[in-house]
């Protein structure tokens, strides 16, 4: 053997560790970014010659990443993202809502139907009469508020599902360009790792958005698909765009409206679920409730004769609305408003509980009214007024604490994969910097074995 | 298990958040001395509460109309009691003319009687809040006046109608003593008939004077009837009182906080936060670099 073989073991095994240590420095200088992944630098034995070895080479320089663990991760995140929108929209929902307090639905319905009760006492008071009122428009308002909030979340929605639409199809470009660099770079035998991180992070922002599945294809492309339609490849991207189907908020592609994305979870499903289904749901509801508590009222109300007035009292007014030349009531609750009779708002007297003609100091009617609010009505199903609007509110808040609870889960879920990947895939400073020494120390030895080298070589020139 | 950095730092934050949250919460409830302070705080308390919130608003409505019943009793008893008054002044004047000396005071007694049947009249046509007391529900006359020859007549108006008002959740109490009733005690029959009696120069005989005891007796049983109502009403409004506590209690068990539990575990959440704070300064910044 040689003493030149020495000399380019040793050169070989110096050129080694210092490519190590730049992948160590790589590292070192990333540690604090969370959106990369650690490389290592695998290290093998250079082919024996005749039996020889040839000292160390450099056999790869691995991207530590695994893959199970980013799908679970943006599986849960995307459930996480819905659940953090749907929390925050159904919260605006809540605050309108503001139950249980004074200024609740609940309050004022109890404070609607005990009036008429007091009413019932006094049946020709008019500061009485103009207390059924006065409640009766800060029920209609309170009604009017959280109809108007409803409409008003789902604006913010609409708008919302435009911008993350948008958001997604800028991802979808990003990941499209990155699909083709990485080929590119690869194709020609450059690691193209910085850039798989940087689609890596651009992929997780869009499992916030939108349920996706992520293939990879021999090219190294990432296949994204969002909600069953083709989103992006190395060739290109689909671009997507809101769209109304039957009524309901849907995410389509842009050049073919029948592809549909069908969405799970991310912040495009909490936006389109909650335009399309939660709301229009809460909204029924409380329609509902409104249209009988409307009918009810009026219903008792039209049996009533009001005060004697010129001489006689009157029968068949409607307290809510006004009646049509058919005698049929309009406009008793319309677009969410619940609206009171002019003839009994600019004329108390007007408001007939009285259960006989020209008989002031009957109450009857009134009584009945006020004992609405516990009577057990079979248009709601056998509930009361209160017993209903409970119901609504169970419905809300459950639906509320419920993406408040998968927030918690998925948080913890979220923390648990997270500190696997960051185990897995983060950058340990004590780790990078055992290898500094290690790679220091091999480096040093193989210049050290130069210097043997050269003093060998320099003894052999003096026996010359 | 490698610990990275990324590692330490995210599960700190993580945890931080985490108490920090925690403090907000009871801080706010503290503040705002409620537990409920949205509906999902606690969704089951809060529908409970919104439910026991409309109980105690009832409640307190029951009482309201309670405080008018009894006001409106009150009056009707002040009638009764005038009416009873006049009626027991008239039996003791004719009592006086049974003694044929007193005969020459006929003209005199009349007169009296008839003062005494319009202040009668007058108690009967009595109004609380624009309500004739005993006109039923009918206001739009007053249901008795005195004619020309001084009689006590009955107006055409239905006397019959009771004024109900809603006490307890399943007890409607009539608050009002219909004119009926008054009629049923035959007293201004009766006045009428004496009137008629003396106007002729004659004395009420025993059978009239005893239609007139009988009258004021049932005047006087009518009064005792209210007085006993009153009392009812007295007993369903202390009832209502007890339940109202319960009620309020049992609200407040399920809304009201308990400052010191919660200053407590706030404190104790602070501890946390702070060992947490120290335990981070002291294993965040350590490496390996810290010993080459």
């Amino acid at each position: 053997m040689g003493i030149g073989r020495l000399l380019d073991i040793s050169v070989r095994s110096m050129a080694a560790y210092q490519r190590a240590m730049d992948v160590t420095s790589q590292n070192i200088s990333n540690a604090g970014n969370p959106e990369y992944s650690r490389q290592k630098t695998l290290f093998a034995t250079e082919e024996t010659q005749a039996g020889i070895g040839m000292g160390v080479k450099i056999q790869d320089i691995l991207r530590i990443k695994n893959d199970l663990l980013d799908s679970q991760l943006r599986k849960y995140q995307s459930s996480l993202a819905d659940a953090e929108k749907r929390s925050e929209l159904l919260q605006q929902i809540e605050s309108v809502i503001a139950e249980p307090s004074d200024i609740g639905l609940s309050s004022y319905m109890s404070q609607f139907f005990n009036s008429w009760s007091q009413l019932a006492t006094n049946p020709n008071s008019t500061q009485l009469r103009s207390q059924v009122i006065q409640n009766a428009q800060r029920l209609s308002e309170r009604f009017s508020e959280i109809f108007e909030g409803f409409s008003s979340v789902q604006a913010v929605l609409q708008k919302e599902a435009v911008l993350k639409t948008n958001q997604m199809n800028e991802y979808l470009k990003e990941i499209a360009e990155l699909n083709h660099r990485i080929y590119e770079s690869e194709a020609r035998g450059i690691k193209a790792s910085e850039l798989k991180d940087k689609r890596d992070s651009i992929i997780d922002n869009l499992s916030k958005l939108a349920n996706l599945t992520v293939n990879y294809n021999e090219f190294g492309a990432a296949i994204v698909n969002i909600g069953g339609v083709q989103g992006a490849d190395q060739n290109g991207y689909t671009e997507f765009e809101l769209s109304f189907v039957n009524n309901k908020m849907r995410i389509v592609s842009k050049t073919d409206k029948n592809a549909i994305a069908i969405l799970n979870s991310g912040e495009l499903f909490s936006a389109t679920d909650l335009y399309s289904s939660k709301i229009p749901d809460y909204r029924n509801k409380l329609e509902d409730l409104a249209n009988v508590f409307v009918n009810k009222v009026n219903e008792y109300h039209m049996q009533g004769f009001s005060l004697v007035q010129n001489g006689s009292s009157s029968t068949g007014i409607p307290f809510f609305g006004t009646l049509d030349t058919n005698g049929n009531v309009l406009n008793a609750f319309v677009n969410g408003q619940i609206r009171i009779n002019a003839e009994v708002v600019n004329n108390p007297k007007n408001i007939s509980i009285s259960s006989a003609a020209n008989n002031d100091g009957n109450g009857s009617i009134a009584n009945l009214i006020a004992s609405l609010s516990d009577l057990k009505l079979p248009e709601l199903g056998n509930q009361s007024l209160l017993e209903n609007y409970s119901g609504f509110l169970n419905t809300f808040g459950v639906d509320k604490v419920v993406s408040d609870n998968r927030i918690e889960s998925n948080g913890l879920v979220i923390q648990q994969l997270q500190n696997q990947k960051a185990s897995y895939s983060g950058v340990s400073i004590d780790e990078e910097m055992t290898n500094v020494i290690k790679y220091q120390r091999s480096y040093e030895a193989a210049a050290k074995l130069i210097k043997v080298v050269n003093d060998m070589m320099e003894t052999i020139i003096q026996l010359v | 298990m490698r610990i990275t950095e990324n590692l330490l730092s995210e599960r700190y934050l993580y945890n931080q958040n985490k108490i920090n949250e925690k403090k907000l919460k009871m801080q706010s409830q503290i503040t705002n001395n409620t537990k409920l302070e949205k509906l999902t705080d606690n969704v089951g308390d809060s529908l409970e509460a919104i439910k026991l919130d409309a109980n105690i608003r009832k409640m307190e409505t029951f009482q309201k109309n309670i405080s008018y019943a009894k006001d409106y009793l009150s009056i009707t008893m002040d009638s009764i009691e005038n009416i009873a008054g006049e009626t027991q002044k008239i039996i003791g004047q004719l009592t006086n003319l049974d003694n044929a000396l007193n005969n020459s005071n006929i003209p005199t007694v009349t007169q009296s009687i008839k003062l005494s049947l319009r202040a009668i009249v007058d108690s009967l046509n009595e109004k609380r809040n624009d309500m004739y007391l005993f006109g039923g529900t009918d206001f739009s006359n007053a249901p008795w006046s005195i004619d020309a020859n001084g009689r006590a007549i009955r107006n055409a108006t239905n006397v019959t109608g009771e004024i109900k008002v809603q006490i307890t959740q399943n007890i409607k109490d009539t608050i009002n003593i219909t004119g009926n009733k008054i009629e049923g005690t035959d007293l201004i029959d009766t006045l009428n008939d004496i009137l008629a009696v003396l106007e002729a120069n004659n004395v009420p005989d025993s059978n009239l004077q005893q239609r007139l005891n009988n009258a004021y007796n049932a005047i006087v049983n009518l009064q005792s009837l209210n007085g006993e109502k009153l009392n009812r009403l007295d007993d369903i409004n202390s009832l209502l009182d007890k339940q109202m506590l319960n009620t309020q209690e049992l609200l407040s068990k399920k809304k009201d906080i308990d400052p010191a539990k919660l200053i407590v575990d706030l404190q104790y959440q602070d501890y946390v936060l702070q060992m947490s704070y120290k335990l981070a300064a002291t294993i965040l910044p350590k490496s390996l670099l810290d010993y080459l």
